[in-house]
């Protein structure tokens, strides 16, 4: 397969005095899926039109496989594009609209037979070759979507939000088929989303952007453990927040939360700077473990069942109210208005770049 | 609605139904039955308008239809002059729309409704307008202005058929065709102008019709030689009112009728392989 890196250096996009895109720098290596996630608005869309070359980049620099493309007209950059719409051709069949971009190219009549009835394998069309788009179901527009834009053999594919159109029930099963062909096919792949299941069910890294910047890239999991600003541990799952200060001791660290907890953090080492402590509500324990250095008094306020588990609300002495989950086995459950202490392990505690 | 009782709410239904279709056999009746009287004092044999219906029917009011040259005439110059000024002001309103579709800039809206305009302006004026402005560039043929005053009141028709299949056409399909290696100008011709035909054979029939019956800015533009067929009508009418005047707009609403029913097939059929293009 030919599938050449994408790299993205300090891309900037104005529209008027609002920079879409500003300063945007990625790395996706060859046959590599990257997930470019974040909330509407952030300027991921126009990201994927800069890579397609539908907006022109006011300044960096956009390249594939090294090559720059910033200069090349869309139809001259052999990316696959997959529309959130499909934007399949009504007037054409099946057929005719996997075949559209080969004919473009040139590309004899039975080679076009061959590469189509290859991909119709891949997708699960076989025989619907000539039916019209409005006669397919959701699933399989996207298909088609996709094997017109494998035909052309491209250098990078760009999915656009490529499960938002299709029902909820059938997302799920969508999203591993349509892994499934991406792994098979191993072109390198950019999947626009601000869905994180989606990003995380379908990419290998996932590169999150905010207000116009990547903040941070990397597999789910390291997201998830180790995130880099206040935005991704709220982004990705859940995160309790405190903001404060960092006192750095000469052997140990404190981080001071504004709000009362202080919370010593685990090794100099490990500690950055960070103007934040974001804490994943299952790393804290009810009733404490043994090593849970840090003990967070608190009281319950409520409880709701949800069979295997339970959240349990708990108002910290400033007020603040928290959502702790925690198993239903054969723990004692606490009650409303119990008073409680909350444990949680230093090296569960994330100093982290408030934004 | 859902408070009133059943049988209550059945009567209202009922009773609104029978008015709709009642309505609708009026407006019918009225929309046909003029037509109809007129093609059967066509086949009159009486020399007189006499009281409906004839009691004994000839040919004759078609055998005067055809030994009168005016008549003939004005039929073909009719004829010329809905093609020719059909197939400008269809080209010319496509073109236009798809100016006027391609996105939002400064003036649009007021180029949108210049080329708007003709439609709410009085044909008398636009007439004596197009006159005034043919003799001021030195055009004295009639048939030249006559085409350029068709090509004015149809403009509108054509421009606004065009952009309403044009909106409906989403921009992701051109920018598809053109991700897979299509130019822009190859994009338009595959993708757009295929899916806008409806629109623009629509408006070339109504660009059609219009023209083959327009009265009030042919007569300022025609001359005593250059005669559309509608004039000719009009002419004859006030000279010598006889049933000949019946029997030519037999002929005028056949073919009128036969056209828009080619045309309407046409569309038609498009119709059916493209459904629902507006709307996935």
């Amino acid at each position: 397969m030919n599938s050449a890196g994408l790299d993205l250096v300090n891309v900037v996009k104005r529209f008027g005095d609002h920079a879409a895109v500003d300063g945007a720098s990625l790395s996706v290596k060859g046959g590599e899926i990257v997930a470019l996630l974040g909330p509407s608005g952030c300027g991921k869309t126009t990201t994927l039109r800069l890579v397609a070359g539908f907006e022109q980049p006011d300044a960096g620099s956009i390249a594939i496989g090294g090559a720059d493309i910033a200069r090349l007209p869309p139809y001259r950059r052999d990316i696959g594009l997959v529309f959130q719409d499909y934007a399949l051709f009504p007037h054409l069949t099946v057929a005719a609209n996997i075949d559209y971009g080969m004919k473009q190219r040139g590309i004899a009549k039975v080679e076009q037979d061959r590469r189509r009835g290859e991909l119709l394998r891949l997708t699960r069309l076989e025989g619907l070759d000539e039916r019209r788009p409005m006669a397919l179901s959701g699933g399989q527009q996207q298909r088609v979507a996709l094997a017109r834009a494998l035909a052309i053999s491209p250098k990078l594919l760009l999915l656009d939000e490529p499960l938002s159109n299709l029902d909820a029930k059938l997302r799920e099963t969508l999203r591993i088929e349509l892994r499934d062909i991406l792994r098979v096919v191993g072109t390198t792949t950019l999947v626009v989303t601000h869905d994180q299941t989606e990003a995380i069910g379908l990419a290998d890294r996932i590169a999150l952007m905010n207000k116009g910047r990547i903040v941070q890239v990397g597999t789910a999991r390291e997201i998830y453990q180790e995130p880099a600003t206040r935005f991704v541990a709220e982004f990705i799952g859940q995160s309790i927040w405190f903001s404060g200060h960092l006192r750095q001791g000469t052997e140990r660290a404190e981080f001071v939360a504004d709000d009362g907890p202080v919370f010593p953090v685990a090794a100099p080492a490990n500690v950055r700077t960070g103007s934040g402590l974001s804490i994943r509500p299952e790393h804290v324990h009810l009733p404490p473990r043994p090593d849970d250095v840090i003990r967070i008094p608190a009281s319950v306020t409520n409880v709701e069942f949800f069979g295997a588990e339970l959240i349990v609300f708990c108002r910290l002495e400033s007020g603040r109210v928290i959502r702790i989950p925690i198993r239903s086995d054969d723990r004692v459950i606490p009650v409303a208005g119990a008073n409680v202490e909350l444990g949680v392990s230093p090296d569960r505690c994330r100093i982290v770049a408030d934004d | 609605m859902t408070h009133m009782p059943p049988s209550a709410s059945t009567a209202l239904d009922w009773t609104a139904s029978a008015v709709f279709r009642f309505l609708l056999a009026a407006s019918i009746l009225f929309l046909i039955l003029p037509v109809v009287v007129s093609v059967v004092l066509s086949f009159d044999d009486r020399q007189f308008l006499g009281p409906f219906p004839p009691k004994q029917f000839s040919l004759r009011w078609y055998r005067s239809f055809l030994d009168n040259p005016a008549y003939l005439d004005g039929l073909i110059v009719s004829l010329k002059l809905a093609v020719l000024s059909t197939v400008i002001s269809t080209v010319a309103g496509a073109c236009a729309a798809y100016v006027i579709a391609s996105g939002r800039w400064r003036g649009r809206d007021t180029v949108e409704l210049l080329f708007l305009s003709p439609k709410f302006v009085p044909t008398v004026v636009i007439g004596f307008s197009i006159l005034g402005f043919a003799s001021a560039i030195q055009v004295f043929d009639p048939f030249t202005r006559l085409i350029m005053g068709h090509v004015v009141i149809t403009i509108p028709f054509t421009v606004r058929a065009t952009l309403a299949s044009l909106v409906g056409i989403r921009r992701s399909l051109v920018e598809a065709a053109i991700s897979l290696g299509a130019p822009p100008w190859r994009a338009f011709l595959d993708v757009t102008l295929p899916l806008a035909r409806t629109g623009i054979v629509a408006g070339a029939l109504m660009a059609f019709v219009l023209s083959f019956d327009e009265v009030a800015v042919s007569l300022f533009l025609s001359d005593a030689f250059t005669q559309t067929l509608p004039i000719a009508l009009v002419a004859e009418m006030r000279a010598n009112l006889n049933l000949t005047v019946a029997a030519v707009s037999t002929v005028f609403a056949a073919v009128t009728i036969l056209i828009v029913f080619f045309l309407d097939r046409a569309i038609g059929l498009d119709r059916v392989i493209g459904q629902g293009l507006y709307r996935g």
